[in-house]
């Protein structure tokens, strides 16, 4: 059948090779357009509830990620050189902008195309370069533009993204900038508690003393040891929409941050903090890893083949499919995420394994026959067939990944399978082309008998056979291990833990970790069910018994709700009476002035009177209204039905997430009973989602895998006893796998999910060479125990070079940045060489066993490798 | 020398219908001003507020102003509803002398409160109204240019550009300028737009059924919007009753009265 195919490529190689060249220079093209993503939003899928619901909770409160700036001073920052920097850094960052060059030309560009009124406006704005003083102007066009139906929608998109690079800020909370409820004698006051930078000791004790009067800013905004405050910067948009905007806004912050160090610190963390240091990362690990990988794997080939040629070829061959698999993600508007990172550098690892099988039998062929095309048709006739089974077994592995619930998953097992996919097409089409136009190797001699690798090999042979009980006894030791490490496997992840500990947003996250209330969010929403249901006493007083519970727990180092603020308005209300620093009760006595006439003479009385709490809590949330306060927004919807009840906690580990959500969720149905309505949201409650979402979506995957691989298995051996076996290596590695990650207490996550489909898809191709080879022999007469060491021989040691060859590829993420990524690396190269190791020690005793009862089915004819 | 005066006596009387139909922008706001004087008001008002987030508040309230002969104002502002703020009461006297007495009353504590002055530049009672919006044109603040004629609503009106005069004035407005259609006929102001001190497009009014004050010679615009453009937010304000000039008792604008809640 196929033998026409290669002949109409050897005729023409050149027409062949400039195909898929011109292909790859398009797709290439496109390549450059893929986008990186590194949110948490990025893995789960764009309409899943928890991402829906995180939305809504951020249209609702009005909120935004935000990006915590520390300034700690040693040992006090009540010194005014350090206030005087909290005031003029939080000026400074409502003044940043993050306008290019680009930006102006465009501006430039769009004030020639466009008629009135835009051009007189866009004309004004262009002259003397964009700047905080183009705000207004830019805003303007805006308002217009957006009522504007007949305008280009390009322009709207142009003007919507200026504003929101010339006001990439819409908050800044700091000592300088907050509400602050105060009464001083006989009046109340809603400002910030520093207006001006104190100079005085006296002064500087005194606005001390005004800070920590305030429950709310303690943990907050200021550390309890007073050595450092925080100034908090909530972005204008959100990160996932415009993520080459964060980027440009954390290296302004970045460099503004440095301006002002010395000797204080001044610390940037939080979610979209991390976000960018995992892009970067990503790409400082893509950068350096890749070159890496290229040379390790070259040089391996190079030491099989001996000539560069045949260390060329094949990295050719994968590294246009890899150019082909990022231009298809751009096409499909795929960003490049954490655990798709993974993938160029995978796909290199086994995508020259064709190539290394095809040029390998060139050779031999060569040498046989002298004669360039004969060899050529040759060696494809021979190898096209094992070619793409095994890398329909390494798509099945990967694709079977497309039914993860885990978007971030389901892109890396798709584009990987299409990487696969492709490099089995270039191998089949453009290294035969190759071969035609290259000038033949030098003869080769045959594969030696001897050596290390072969005597190893002889000898695990015949251990293997010798001891057949022992050898299933051991497999089933390791059933038995595994049963008992798995149920211990820990679902969990990090944001910020993924880092190594002396990376710059490690260290920034810790100390304010230790410092303040926590880097990490989690949002608990109490719906009432009703308008106004906040304004209930036994309500609020139960969201502020809430915040204490979950205060009590460690690691939550800090909560806020509308409860602080009637606390505090409450207190201040009172002259500062503590008894009053509590959320009104049901039913409040008060003193009722009147005055009466007593002997003629009026008199004021006071008498007491009952009041609703209810009504004194919807008066102070009037007057604070009416202040001009503010900051509440961010906590109550407008109509004061739903609660926003933060919690600030100091890990990122996961399961301590799920654990305080958990608290959260318990005690939020007992007090508030069924009809509330309690849902979370934040950064935590997304990771908790993803993890949550790992395991059965993983189980499922996996288990689609091995049916699938199954299957294939049984085709390619036609037979279904052989499926089986030839399956039991790598059911033992997958098993091997999950005891690893539960003995070295790796978490299993998005990224080191991974490791099993790899494992397996990688692996069984070790099955496939083995039994094919095995099934050849015995149809050929040789005794089941001759075939076994001669399968030993030949696939064996195919087998043994190539998983040495994958294991070493992997082992350059050890030098990743990111540790679900080095826990790869490691994982999939120990277990590689334990899948070639299973099925050389395993199958020998499975199969002689196995023949010594019953004749083997008709071989596969076709087949051999 | 005479006969020079003569001439120009004569061109001015030439000129002078064509001028009519021009007034300065000066003149129209002196108008409108005169016009729109009051020596006291009582207002019963229902306020819409609708958020750009989502959600809207409604509230009644009851305002009492009343101007003293030295130009000072003296406010009272009620909460009628909801149900758990009546009675809420915000009283504001200007003083030449030295800084506004601001009191607060909430009934559910029975406690007035001095409260920190109100700024102009302030939301009314959260409003996208400002205080300064609420308040009688300041001419001798204020430089007025005319910028033309338009209608609104089939309103014949003038367009006046109004611009802080003086440095320390601009600091107690938020507006660098403001755009006024006026009302030719009754001199009423029918729409506006308010702009930042760096040129910023802030905020839209809009004034709409303007009837005859009963007992005035003045027309009303009874119906008011206000949209921040920025924001999103809306705040409608319509008045339910009003009275002007009709004599507001003087013991209205005290502590006690404040405190009688409702």
């Amino acid at each position: 059948m196929p033998t026409r195919f290669y002949q109409v490529i050897l005729a023409y190689p050149k027409t062949v090779i400039a195909v898929i060249l011109a292909v790859t220079l398009l797709l290439g093209w496109q390549a450059t357009k893929v986008e990186f993503n590194s949110s948490i939003e990025a893995i789960l899928p764009e309409d899943h509830p928890a991402l829906l619901q995180d939305h809504e909770v951020k249209q609702v409160f009005d909120s935004r990620e935000m990006i915590l700036i520390g300034i700690l001073n040693d040992p006090s920052i009540f010194h005014s050189r350090t206030l005087q920097k909290v005031a003029d850094l939080t000026e400074a960052i409502w003044q940043v902008t993050i306008t290019t060059e680009e930006d102006e030309q465009a501006l430039v560009a769009w004030s020639q195309k466009l008629g009135a009124p835009y051009q007189e406006q866009l004309v004004a704005l262009s002259e003397d370069g964009l700047s905080p003083q183009d705000r207004a102007g830019v805003n303007n066009v805006w308002i217009e533009a957006r009522d504007d139906a007949t305008l280009d929608p390009a322009f709207l998109e142009f003007i919507e993204e200026l504003r929101l690079k010339l006001s990439p800020i819409s908050d800044v909370l700091s000592l300088a900038q907050v509400d602050n409820i105060t009464a001083t004698a006989d009046e109340l006051r809603i400002d910030p508690p520093m207006s001006v930078v104190p100079a005085s000791e006296d002064a500087l004790e005194a606005f001390a003393a005004t800070v920590y009067e305030n429950e709310m800013f303690i943990d907050g905004l200021v550390a309890r040891d007073r050595s450092g405050t925080l100034i908090l910067v909530e972005l204008s948009f959100y990160y996932d929409n415009y993520i080459d905007l964060a980027h440009r806004l954390f290296q302004t912050l970045e460099g503004l941050a440095e301006s002002y160090r010395g000797p204080e610190e001044v610390l940037l963390a939080g979610v979209p903090m991390v976000n960018v240091y995992t892009s970067n990362y990503m790409m400082g690990d893509l950068q350096r890893l890749m070159p890496l990988v290229v040379l390790l794997v070259m040089l391996v080939m190079w030491a099989f083949f001996r000539t560069v040629k045949g260390a060329l070829i094949p990295m050719v061959v994968v590294l246009v499919a890899l150019v082909w698999t990022l231009g298809f993600m751009a096409l499909f508007g795929r960003p490049i995420t954490l655990v798709v990172s993974a993938m160029p550098i995978i796909l290199i690892a086994i995508g020259v394994a064709d190539g290394i099988h095809l040029i390998t039998e060139y050779q031999v062929l060569w040498t046989e026959y002298r004669d360039q095309d004969q060899a050529i048709l040759g060696t494809m006739h021979a190898m096209h067939r094992p070619i793409i089974y095994t890398s329909l077994t390494d798509m099945a592995g990967f694709g079977s990944l497309a039914i993860s619930s885990i978007a971030s998953i389901r892109d890396f097992g798709v584009f990987t399978s299409v990487g696969v996919l492709a490099a089995l097409v270039f191998s089949l089409t453009f290294i035969p082309a190759v071969l035609k136009l290259m000038k033949p190797p030098p003869p080769r001699a045959h594969v030696s008998q001897t050596g290390p690798f072969a005597s190893l090999l002889k000898w695990l042979g015949e251990q293997a056979l010798l001891h057949r009980r022992g050898v299933v006894a051991g497999a089933f030791l390791i059933v038995v291990f595994a049963a008992i490490l798995l149920p211990r496997i820990e679902v969990g992840s990090r944001m910020v833990g993924m880092f190594h500990e002396d990376s710059e947003i490690v260290q920034a996250s810790n100390m304010i970790n230790a410092k303040f209330g926590g880097t990490e969010v989690l949002n608990i929403v109490l719906d009432t069910g009703a308008p106004d249901g906040l304004k209930d006493p036994q309500r609020l007083s139960k969201i502020a018994a809430l915040q204490d519970t979950l205060e009590a727990q460690p690691l939550v180092g800090y909560t806020s709700s509308l409860a602080d603020y009637i606390k505090r308005i409450n207190l201040v209300m009172h002259e500062a009476d503590t008894s009053y620093n509590r959320i009104p009760a049901e039913i409040e006595q008060v003193l009722e002035s009147d005055w009466e006439t007593v002997d003629g003479e009026e008199i004021e009385v006071l008498r007491p009177v009952p009041v609703h709490g209810r009504d004194v809590i919807a008066q102070y949330l009037l007057l604070y209204e009416n202040a001009g306060g503010n900051d509440v927004e961010k906590l109550a919807d407008y109509d004061y039905q739903k609660a926003n009840i933060i919690a600030q906690i100091r890990t990122d580990h996961t399961p301590h997430l799920t654990q305080i959500r958990q608290i959260a969720q318990d005690y939020a149905y007992r007090a508030f009973g069924p009809e509330a309505k309690v849902t979370f949201a934040g950064c935590s409650n997304l990771c908790i989602v993803a993890d949550e979402l790992i395991i059965p979506s993983q189980l499922k995957s996996l288990g689609l895998a091995l049916v699938v691989v199954f299957v294939l298995l049984i085709l390619i051996f036609r037979s279904f006893r052989y499926g089986v076996i030839g399956l039991l290596p790598l059911a033992l590695t997958v098993l091997v796998v999950f005891g690893l990650l539960s003995l070295f207490g790796v978490y299993l996550d998005a990224i080191t999910a991974l490791i099993a489909s790899i494992v397996l898809g990688i692996g069984i191709d070790y099955s496939i060479h083995f039994v094919s080879r095995y099934q050849r022999l015995r149809q050929d007469g040789t005794e089941p125990q001759a075939a076994v060491l001669e399968t030993m021989h030949t696939s064996g040691r195919a087998i043994l070079f190539n998983s040495l060859a994958v294991a070493l590829g992997f082992l350059v993420l050890l030098f990743s940045s990111f540790w679900p990524v080095i826990h790869i690396g490691w994982m999939v190269a120990i277990n590689m060489v334990l899948a070639a190791l299973f099925t050389l020690v395993l199958l020998p005793a499975v199969l002689h066993a196995d023949t010594r009862r019953k004749r083997p089915s008709p071989p596969n004819a076709d087949f051999a490798s | 020398m005479k006969y020079i005066y003569s001439i120009l006596s004569l061109l001015c009387i030439l000129v002078a219908p064509a001028l009519a139909q021009q007034p300065t922008g000066q003149a129209i706001m002196e108008n409108y001003e005169a016009q729109n004087r009051t020596q006291d008001t009582f207002a019963e008002v229902h306020l819409t507020l609708r958020a750009a987030r989502g959600g809207t508040r409604e509230r009644d309230l009851t305002m009492w102003t009343r101007t003293l002969a030295d130009d000072t104002r003296q406010q009272l502002i009620r909460f009628d509803a909801p149900a758990d703020v009546r009675g809420t009461g915000f009283l504001s006297l200007e003083n030449t002398d030295r800084e506004d007495d601001n009191w607060l009353y909430l009934p559910a504590l029975r406690k007035t409160r001095r409260i920190a002055g109100t700024d102009k530049r302030d939301r009314f009672a959260g409003t996208d109204f400002f205080y300064e919006d609420l308040t009688p044109e300041k001419l001798e603040d204020f430089t007025y240019a005319l910028q033309g004629e338009d209608t609104v609503e089939g309103t014949a009106v003038w367009v006046v550009e109004a611009v802080p005069v003086l440095a320390d004035r601009i600091a107690e407005t938020a507006y660098g300028k403001r755009e006024l259609w006026i009302s030719k006929d009754h001199a009423v102001l029918l729409q506006a737009k308010f702009y930042d001190h760096g040129g910023g497009y802030m905020k839209r009014l809009e004034a709409r059924d303007v009837r005859q004050v009963p007992g005035t010679a003045m027309w009303w615009a009874y119906t008011v919007t206000m949209e921040d453009m920025q924001e999103g937010s809306q705040t409608e304000l319509v008045f339910n009753t009003l009275e002007i000039d009709q004599g507001v008792p003087e013991d209205v604008f005290s502590q006690r009265y404040l405190k009688r809640g409702q």
